[in-house]
């Protein structure tokens, strides 16, 4: 423990300091802030990095989101139009199968009128052979051609009459 | 343990009755300077990342510190251009603790625990603030210091006195501080391990001995935790004096 006053001490240490002020602002604190300026610019611009990385990212993010959810859309509405198409076409189809069988059915109603019509025909001349054939036998005459079809006519008539009952 | 008493190395004439001679304490200040010097640049030296070692974080980490808790975040640049000065001061007090710490008897001490050179140290911090005080605020400004706004003309007669008394006893309380925490460490170390060496018998000396072990590790604390105080206390000060004594209250 030094108490006494020492005014030469007390100088010395003032000069000491100022020239320890002077020597380490030149060679030491100048280039340490610069260093540790550089060294927080360096941190800054790799935080700012960092944080346009973590931007872009996000960004990257919500537009791939945004293009799957569009082709999602996109998918949906392909399934769709396939629905639809399939629908048609099914639609079509029946159709045009309605529209083939009607035509069928048709042509059948008229090949089969044509040969009732052709049948009833061969029967007219059949039996107004037979109703000749018999009549020669039975009356011994020989009925006239307008005869013979009034007969058969009149025939054909009572088979239809008979069908027609047997219907009801 | 001997505290090393003063030594003149190379005598000079007394100027205006001032004893300006080289003495031990004066070498043991140039030493703390010099070490304080080469600490500094070796930590500096380099520019690239790769050659930053544990001793150079650990300076920029002091340096960061004595930054952030003296001169502070949001300083502006007038307070900034005071941070050669402290980060100077802070180190300078530093080594100069630590030199106390060196264990070779009778030459190695702490100039710290020397009145005249803590003095010295805070009479550098009060003629800063006052030349800064002046020189952001002029004649005028520095005056109003001592009279608070506000305050009715009559209440001036007391409160002048008191502030001006409040105001120089600044300095006073910095060197003081650091003086009492210094001796008062190497008094107790002292006391610890002339009980340790007087003992004779080694059961007994081995309290002591171990209390000066713990003391010393405490000592060290206490050489950092003053130099910070010193430091601390004086950029306040300081930046009292930058920025107007109503910004800091």
């Amino acid at each position: 423990m030094d108490l006494n006053l020492d005014i030469g001490l007390l100088i010395w240490t003032l000069i000491t300091f100022a020239g320890l002020i002077a020597v380490l602002s030149r060679f030491a604190w100048k280039p340490l802030r610069r260093l540790l300026d550089e060294r927080q610019d360096m941190i800054s611009s790799s935080i700012e990095e960092a944080r346009a990385g973590r931007d872009e990212a996000r960004k990257l993010v919500l537009e791939n989101e945004e293009k799957m959810r569009q082709a999602r859309e996109e998918m949906h509405k392909i399934v769709e139009e396939g629905h639809k198409l399939s629908e048609e076409i099914r639609g079509e189809a029946r159709e045009k199968a309605g529209e083939r069988t009607a035509a069928m059915i048709e042509e059948a109603r008229r090949e089969i009128e044509r040969e009732t019509k052709k049948s009833l025909e061969e029967l007219k001349a059949t039996v107004a052979g037979l109703a000749v054939r018999v009549s020669r036998q039975v009356i011994g005459e020989n009925l006239d051609e307008k005869r013979h079809e009034q007969i058969a006519d009149e025939f054909i008539e009572k088979l239809r009459k008979s069908r027609d009952n047997k219907r009801s | 343990m001997e505290e090393a008493t003063r030594v003149v190395l190379v005598e000079f004439p007394k100027v205006f009755g001032i004893d300006l001679s080289i003495t031990n304490e004066v070498v043991l200040l140039w030493l703390g300077a010099i070490v304080t010097f080469l600490l500094a640049v070796a930590a500096c030296r380099g520019r690239e990342a790769a050659t930053r070692g544990r001793f150079r974080n650990l300076f920029e980490m002091l340096v960061e510190m004595v930054e952030k808790e003296v001169i502070g975040g949001n300083a502006n640049k007038a307070t900034r251009a005071l941070t050669p000065f402290l980060l100077t001061m802070f180190f300078f007090i530093l080594v100069c603790n630590l030199l106390g710490m060196v264990p070779i008897p009778g030459v190695f001490k702490a100039v710290t625990s020397n009145i005249n050179v803590t003095a010295g140290l805070a009479i550098a911090v009060f003629a800063l603030t006052v030349v800064a005080e002046v020189s952001h605020h002029g004649v005028l400004g520095f005056l109003g210091r001592f009279m608070p706004a506000g305050i009715p003309r009559w209440a001036g007669v007391f409160l002048v006195p008191i502030e001006i008394a409040s105001w120089l006893v600044r300095p006073l309380s910095l060197a003081v501080r650091l003086f009492a925490n210094m001796v008062v460490g190497h008094v107790l170390l002292f006391v610890l391990i002339g009980m340790a060496v007087a003992s004779g018998w080694w059961i007994v000396g081995v309290l002591p001995a171990a209390a000066a072990v713990v003391m010393s590790c405490f000592e060290l604390f206490v050489c950092f935790i003053q130099a910070m105080v010193f430091t601390l206390l004086a950029g306040l000060y300081l930046k009292e004096a930058v920025e107007g004594h109503q910004a800091t209250h």
